[in-house]
């Protein structure tokens, strides 16, 4: 039997949604200080029109649709999954009056690609970009890795209640506390903590190669919500390779990595135990992932000196495993490296990071669990008929490897090869060459943000939508997204 | 033996023509064309785009485009960089010698329009020293000054969002007061 809404349902949806929409108005006030600040006379009034607009349409949805019911998790699910698509929409208003898009659809895709943090561009002359505008950019990367609804929950919550269902419709299994309002202050401790220190790093490191003070704060912000968020935009076309600082390519990584932990890994290493980093089953599935990976990129460049392997193989695949999609290569050095390097680098995003972290793709937990299954299937063919054993991993606690997580995660890994395959699918249709197609399906779907160039103003309308539909289900996981398809379809059935 | 000696007979009436000193002019007008010739290798002006979709017509040539410069010097190891756009193609530059750029005045960014600039140098398309495609800087020469953007705001942007505030504030007026309303109640 199918959950059918009724109108009070959608109502009370309405209502929740209206209430994430004014917090999407209320986060355009900064950018909106920043044009202030910087003289943007034109910026400025592309973010009074988003903030006026945004937070209308939020507040016509709170006065037009009461909260009607109780809230469940149906209606958080279907919140989520529709937040991530207005914020989109409402959110590319400034960007499209900024006069740096083709078209409205370039500025959703772009929005888009912020709020699930891929990192791919349609933006059109980006180092001429207003400062504003830019903020604007990397903030959305910080609403939707911190969470939209972690983020607007902190700001307009009124009903605690709603949280939970918030908290795993967007793809976050784990909860650190019992209370998800405490997962929620604890995420934002970190962050905050994580902020200050990454600005002060990259500050150092920008206004040492000689960026005025000033620039160097705006982009060591930009640039900390980008790598912790692994987000992956930067304020220039060349993306990191723009600065050719070593230093800068070091701290990006020590950030990507740590926005790529699972949040609870960071609980556990702060309040808890240090030393669950070296029996932490996801830390030892990236490990062993990573050096695979490492292996295949670097067969190819075997014989090159250490700069050309660091900037040809090691950064590209931190940036590729954690999702962040920054990189160090001028525009198209990437995919001129020979296949087996390019396919190490489609597995690394493939992958992703942790669970309850800010990254996408299929999550090393689920990975690390269908390769202790595979092993375990081996060892029962080798074990005597009447044997009985069962499989743990470590992850905070021992864990047993049940039938329900096997399952999950194998529900979870078909899905997003699925999507993979069926985006490079059409874009081979569209006339694109197979690895690269296969290359952008797979960085749109696990919100990475690195290009094999066919992302472009130039690209067809039906791939710009193609990429917007696999940034945002890939950013849910699926199943928020189809929980809102079937309950709308059994709604409008009735 | 017959190679030999007509190797020999050639090596002979080449130093007797070196010597003859009315086949000199010849010699220096042919080395004269050679040394043009060769300058204007050195130098292949191309533009970017095609620079970036064959790097490997061009890998370790002496290469020379115009593009503008965009956002700001920057200090490396062993020299500055810098990097320039045209289109949609942008590139960074390795200079050796920081006060050849110097003669840079205006960099791209939003309020300006940087320098267009004339670049020549030798173009790496695995550069072994920074490990990436860049380009080591010969010589800068300015071809046109940038120039401070006048940004204007359109009064149709103007009105559309003054038009949004008041309905905004409108609606946050009836809202609260709605609230109001329910509290009473």
């Amino acid at each position: 039997m199918v959950i059918s809404p009724t109108k009070k349902d959608l109502s009370t949806i309405l209502n929740l949604l209206g209430r994430l929409i004014l917090g999407l108005s209320f986060f355009m006030l900064v950018p909106l200080f920043v044009a202030v600040a910087m003289a943007e006379s034109s910026p400025f009034f592309d973010f009074v029109i988003g903030v006026s607009l945004s937070g209308a349409f939020g507040l016509i949805l709170l006065i037009f649709f009461p909260i009607k019911n109780e809230i469940s998790w149906i209606h958080t699910f279907f919140t989520v999954s529709l937040g991530w698509l207005f914020f989109s929409l409402l959110g590319a208003i400034p960007l499209f009056l900024s006069g740096h898009f083709g078209s409205f659809l370039d500025a959703c895709f772009e929005a888009m690609s912020g709020f699930a943090t891929t990192g791919l561009i349609l933006i059109q002359d980006l180092d001429h970009l207003s400062f504003s505008h830019n903020t604007w950019r990397h903030l959305t990367m910080f609403i939707g890795g911190q969470g939209i609804i972690l983020a607007s929950l902190s700001i307009l919550s009124q009903a605690k209640s709603v949280a939970v269902g918030f908290y795993l419709g967007e793809a976050r299994q784990e909860k650190i506390f019992p209370n998800v309002m405490g997962t929620a202050r604890f995420i934002w401790k970190v962050s905050f903590i994580f902020l200050i220190t990454g600005v002060a790093a990259y500050s150092l490191i920008l206004s040492k190669i000689g960026l005025p003070i000033l620039k160097s704060v705006f982009q060591a912000f930009w640039l900390f919500f980008a790598a912790f968020d692994t987000g992956g935009f930067t304020p220039y076309k060349q993306s990191i390779a723009y600065y050719h600082s070593f230093q800068l390519e070091i701290a990006t990584i020590v950030f990507m990595i740590l926005g790529a932990f699972n949040f609870n890994l960071h609980f556990w290493l702060w309040h808890k135990e240090k030393k669950e980093i070296f029996k932490n089953f996801e830390i030892k599935t990236f490990l062993f992932t990573f050096f695979s990976l490492l292996l295949l990129i670097y067969l190819p460049f075997l014989g090159t000196n250490f700069t050309g392997l660091f900037r040809g193989g090691f950064y590209q695949l931190i940036s590729a495993h954690t999702g962040c999609g920054f990189t160090n290569l001028e525009g198209g050095v990437l995919m001129g490296f020979p296949l087996l390097s390019i396919l190490a680098v489609i597995f690394a995003m493939m992958i992703g990071g942790g669970v309850c972290s800010t990254t996408g793709g299929i999550k090393l937990m689920r990975i690390g669990i269908i390769f202790k299954t595979i092993f375990a299937e081996v060892k029962r063919w080798i074990m005597p008929p009447n044997a009985v054993f069962k499989e743990k991993y470590h992850h905070l606690n021992n864990l047993l490897l049940s039938n329900k997580r096997i399952k999950d995660a194998f529900v979870i890994f078909i899905l997003f090869i699925i999507t993979y395959v069926a985006g490079a699918l059409i874009a081979i249709g569209l006339g694109y060459p197979g690895i690269a197609a296969l290359f952008e399906s797979v960085s749109a779907t696990a919100n990475v943000g690195l290009s094999s160039g066919i992302t472009s103003p130039d690209m067809p309308n039906l791939l710009k939508v193609v990429y917007i539909v696999q940034m945002w289900v890939g950013r849910l996981e699926f199943i928020a997204v189809f929980v809102t398809l079937g309950v709308l379809l059994s709604f409008f059935k009735k | 033996m017959n190679t030999d000696k007509i190797l020999n007979n050639s090596f002979c009436r080449c130093t007797q023509i070196w010597k003859d000193k009315g086949a000199l002019p010849f010699f220096i007008l042919i080395l004269t064309f050679l040394f043009s010739l060769a300058v204007y290798a050195e130098a292949q002006t191309i533009n970017l785009k095609s620079l970036i979709a064959k790097p490997e017509t061009y890998d370790g040539k002496m290469v020379s485009f115009e593009a503008e410069a965009i956002g700001d010097p920057l200090r490396g190891k062993k020299g500055s960089w810098f990097n320039v756009q045209s289109g949609e193609y942008n590139m960074g530059i390795f200079v050796k010698n920081q006060s050849i750029i110097n003669s840079i005045n205006y960099w791209g960014n939003y309020k300006e329009r940087g320098d267009l600039i004339k670049i020549k140098g030798i173009f790496y398309k695995n550069c072994s020293v920074h490990g990436g495609r860049d380009l080591h800087l010969v010589d800068l020469e300015v071809v046109e000054k940038g120039k401070k953007i006048k940004l204007k705001v359109a009064d149709g942007k103007k009105r559309f969002a003054l038009f949004s505030f008041v309905i905004f504030l409108t609606l946050g007026s009836i809202y609260l007061i709605k609230i109001r309303l329910w509290q009473q109640k």
